[in-house]
């Protein structure tokens, strides 16, 4: 029948794959919420204000009645918050007028919610003149004052606060707009709730169930904020004597009349500021507390920053290395070991590596994503993300322990001596500089060049990573440079400085498949220009064989094997090294199915004992299992992870 | 540049007449006779009569809009209902007091809080215990309670600062700042806190991003990632966001003014309000909205210097 095949209005087509930003319920979020200290207070604060101020006439004395004996007292037992000029309770005085002061912040806020979120809501839905116009009426009410405005409506409308109250909830609706039309429009263009309209919802119903979930957390903390703004507002209205005519207790009118008493009762100020002040802070606080419960908290990324101490291991005792002899190689990594080192068990995510490099060589560190080989690098630039050090292991470059050295040391030979290239070219570039100035400043550090040399090196530079017109480039911003350009000026920075060792990460991975053969050539013929060494991050065997001389394969944070890029190319000795050499695109047989390794690589809570890459091996055996596999040396000069070695031959077939 | 302030200026005159227009509703919507609301107990018939034909609410509605627009147009923003003074001639004077007072607020704010926002941002830890709630403070605080307490401290007791009065900057720059460094104090200390937060969370944000990071491998010292280039990409955001917030200041100034008796618009507008002089209240509404978009004109320039990508678009 065809009415079976009709969409039915009870039922939401989501289709598969999209995924659907459904915020936690409300009564999570009030749960989590509870569990804050701060938004406990708030809340008890906001409601026993509210409480006390309506049962002022049951709980409080009379506010007009002064006790002429006792005038501007400060606090007494009889008088908790001290009595003011005409010696009347201060206490009772403030819970009378706190009404006046929470009825108008609530007005304030339902009026700029109701206002905001609905012209928001439809603007975002029907888009065209309708959004242009509402948008237009936004920008309006967003430059007119508000204290001025709430003075002409009082001026017209009769001495009531509530009415300025009214006027400013309706000039503070535009940032609700703003909230409500902006996620509005975002989720109308996401698939589901297009599927959610072909299926028969109304759009009432998609408001209902798709957006306003989605908006409510910033609507709630707009509209602290909002509650917050609305009281100081109303407070300060009745400050300049716009509320209700004397005696009448207001909180902005009491801070006025300590204003004019505060060369003889100077007291008077402090219980109703206060009282103002912590009512807006309970607002706020609750804003904040509310903001928090939306996830986690922006990690700190400016932890990097803080001034930190040389790496935990390095303060402990260890015997001088002796200083490295003619021919040492310019890097050697020994034993090194990353973790992030948080308040749970350490994360190892670079485990026991040991590398060696030489000057003019090229060394490509090679593995599958999270393999830890860029963690390995960033530890040798002293640059691993924040959370993360080095437990173990040394790191030597030329005559330095960079392992051991603090951050200003770190600092003087980053870009002299040892440089690095990332792998998205552009992010890398700072967007509100010219290229030109991002090469200079290295320059003028690093070569102690004046301001006119720094700018014809600059040139220099570019022309020699084959940038052609190098004097517009120079004037050009990162944003209007393609990939491939952007690689090539973040390769001209890190050569300012003339360093011994580039540290090239994944160069080429973002780039296009033309520009990464130019890219790899550059590299080449640089490194044949000025000798410097290369340490290459990459997960693309096809990189490895036109640039690096010697290989080392990254497995699970460990080094699985060790070997010139000859001999891994004709025989790897390490299961995974040359599971990953077949499943290479360039390296399959046309016609056959590209072979693939089964399986992931296991997380660090799921490395088997032994052998970490067991799981996924062909040639896997109970040994394998029994305990942690060291870097063996099953020829001369080769180095595997495996105790299989000689049956690799048999696994290939 | 050019091209960016004419646009600016081609979307400012809707929106000035539209907050013209708005005010002149105001005068529409008033419940029963606004003569009679601002006669007050004064009211007679014929003063109501007279007062409604000196409104104009005599002429049908589109002559009495079409009058107040030409008004406008002709510069004079309205006559005052008192003493019949032109509401230009009567804000000539007093602009200066509260431009002074809100544009230096506004440029103390952006400098303190943005200074705040990344020290606390490089540091974290403790200082980024503090702030917030030191900064949530800063917000709750009434300007005029704080300008009170500021009067009681400093002028009262020390004899440090004055407390009242207002010295023309043409007359002495010295005396004009220092006549207005409580006031500005007072009136900053809520936005100072807003910026810091606002520098700190963008400033966190930058320093994570790729570009940082490719900055410390090159070299670059601390101190010239930190305040050259983070900063700048960080204050991008935080410059916008002043310029929402310079209406509120504009409108904090008239409270303000009124502790340190500065003789702004601020008293203008009051001694307007409390007298019913309606036309003097809607010509500074105007005249304000005109202030909020300059100072808006200014703060975009300000980001096209800022960044190359605003200066494109």
């Amino acid at each position: 029948m065809i009415s079976e095949l009709e969409p039915r209005a009870d039922v939401t087509v989501i289709p598969g794959g999209v995924p659907v930003a459904q915020s936690t319920g409300a009564p999570d979020t009030l749960r989590r919420l509870l569990r804050r200290p701060t938004a406990v207070a708030s809340l008890v604060w906001l409601v026993g204000i509210t409480v006390a101020s309506f049962l002022a006439p049951l709980i409080a004395v009379d506010p007009q009645q002064g006790d002429l004996d006792r005038l501007g007292q400060g606090p007494t037992w009889s008088h908790l918050l001290g009595t003011d000029q005409l010696g009347r309770d201060i206490l009772s005085r403030l819970l009378h007028g706190g009404v006046d002061a929470i009825v108008g912040a609530a007005l304030c806020v339902a009026v700029a919610v109701v206002l905001g979120v609905s012209a928001g809501v439809v603007a975002g839905f029907a888009g065209g003149v309708v959004e242009v116009l509402a948008s237009f009426v936004s920008d309006v009410l967003q430059t007119m004052p508000g204290v001025i405005v709430m003075l002409l409506a009082l001026s017209l409308l009769g001495a009531d606060l509530n009415i300025g109250m009214i006027v400013l909830g309706v000039l503070l609706s535009a940032s609700f707009y703003h909230l409500a039309r902006t996620s509005t429009k975002a989720i109308r263009r996401e698939l589901f709730v297009d599927a959610a309209s072909v299926s028969g919802l109304t759009p009432a119903r998609i408001v209902v169930s798709h957006i306003l979930p989605n908006i409510r957390q910033p609507i709630v903390v707009q509209a602290t904020v909002t509650a917050a703004v609305g009281l100081l507002l109303q407070a300060g209205l009745s400050f300049l004597g716009q509320g209700p005519p004397p005696p009448a207790p207001e909180w902005g009118s009491m801070v006025q009349e300590g204003a004019q008493q505060i060369f003889e009762y100077p007291w008077m100020i402090f219980p109703s500021g206060g009282v103002i002040i912590v009512t807006a802070l309970a607002f706020n606080l609750l804003g904040d507390a509310v903001n928090d419960t939306a996830g986690p908290q922006t990690a700190g990324a400016g932890e990097a920053f803080a001034r930190r101490r040389p790496p935990r291991h390095a303060r402990l005792e260890r015997p001088a290395s002796a200083p490295p002899d003619a021919d040492a190689p310019l890097l050697e990594v020994e034993g090194l070991t990353v973790a992030f080192t948080g308040e749970d068990d350490p994360v190892v995510v670079v485990d026991d590596v040991g590398l060696s490099l030489r000057a003019g060589e090229t060394l490509a560190l090679v593995g599958e994503s999270g393999s830890g080989k860029t963690m390995t690098a960033l530890a040798i630039m002293g640059l691993l993300p924040p959370g993360a050090e080095i437990v173990a292991g040394r790191v030597r470059f030329a005559e330095h322990e960079l392992d051991r050295l603090g951050e200003a040391q770190l600092a003087r030979l980053r870009g002299a001596e040892i440089a690095m290239i990332s792998q998205e070219p552009v992010a890398a570039l700072d967007p509100s500089f010219t290229v030109g100035s991002q090469i200079r400043e290295p320059l003028r550090r690093h070569a102690s060049l004046g301001r006119e040399a720094a700018s014809r090196r600059a040139i220099e530079l570019l022309e020699q990573v084959g940038i052609p017109q190098a004097p517009r480039v120079a004037r050009a911003y990162p944003h209007e440079l393609s990939g491939g350009m952007a690689q090539r000026v973040a390769i001209a920075i890190a050569l300012a400085g003339r360093p011994r060792l580039l540290i090239a990460d994944e160069p080429t991975t973002a780039l296009d498949v033309t520009v990464q053969a130019e890219i790899l050539d550059l590299l080449r013929d640089l490194q044949a220009q000025t000798g410097v060494a290369l340490l290459l991050v990459t997960h693309d065997w096809g990189v490895v064989a036109d640039a690096a001389s010697r290989v080392a394969v990254m497995y699970a944070s460990q080094i699985v094997e060790q070997a010139t890029a000859a001999e891994v190319f004709a025989r790897p000795l390490h299961p995974y090294s040359a599971a990953l050499l077949r499943a290479t695109p360039s390296r399959a047989r046309s016609g056959a199915a590209l072979p693939t390794i089964p399986g992931t690589v296991p997380p660090v809570s799921r490395w088997p004992r032994g052998c970490r890459f067991q799981n996924r091996c062909a040639l896997a055996s109970d040994d394998c299992g029994q305990a942690p596999i060291p870097l063996l040396e099953p020829e001369p000069g080769r180095r595997s992870r495996c105790i299989h070695t000689e049956r690799l031959g048999e696994g290939r077939r | 540049m050019l091209r960016v302030v004419g646009k600016r200026l081609v979307v400012a005159i809707p929106l000035i007449v539209a907050v013209a227009s708005i005010s002149f509703l105001f005068l529409q919507i008033t419940p029963g006779s606004p003569a009679s609301v601002i006669l007050g107990t004064r009211a007679t018939p014929e003063g109501i009569r007279e007062l409604d034909h000196k409104l104009g609410l005599d002429q049908p509605l589109p002559t009495q809009y079409g009058d107040y627009l030409s008004e406008l147009v002709h510069g004079t923003l309205g006559h005052s209902l008192l003493n019949g003074q032109s509401v230009t001639g009567l804000l000539a004077s007093r602009l200066q007091v509260t431009l002074s007072l809100a544009i230096l607020a506004t440029l103390v704010s952006a400098v303190v809080g943005m200074w705040l926002g990344t020290f606390v941002a490089t540091r974290r830890g403790w200082y980024d215990r503090v702030l917030t709630p030191v900064s949530g403070l800063g917000l709750a605080m009434p300007s005029f309670w704080l300008g009170t307490l500021l009067v009681l401290l400093l002028a009262i007791h020390t004899h440090a600062l004055p407390a009242t009065g207002y010295v023309p900057i043409e007359r002495s720059v010295v005396q004009w700042a220092y006549h207005l460094v409580l006031p500005v104090v007072a009136l900053s200390a809520a936005l100072v806190a807003a910026i810091a937060r606002q520098t700190r969370v963008a400033m966190i944000e930058e320093l994570g991003r790729d570009y940082v990071r490719a900055l410390r491998a090159a070299g670059v010292p601390r101190r010239s990632i930190v305040w050259r280039h983070a900063l700048r990409n960080a204050s991008i955001p935080v410059v916008t966001t002043l310029g929402l917030q310079f209406v509120g200041v504009l409108g904090g100034a008239v409270i303000i003014e009124q502790v340190f008796s500065l003789p702004g618009v601020g008293s203008l507008v009051l001694q307007a309000a409390n007298s019913h002089d309606v036309p003097v209240v809607q010509g500074v509404v105007v005249a304000s909205a005109v202030v909020v978009l300059v100072v808006n004109l200014v703060l975009d320039l300000v980001l096209m210097a800022l960044s190359p990508k605003v200066r494109r678009a």
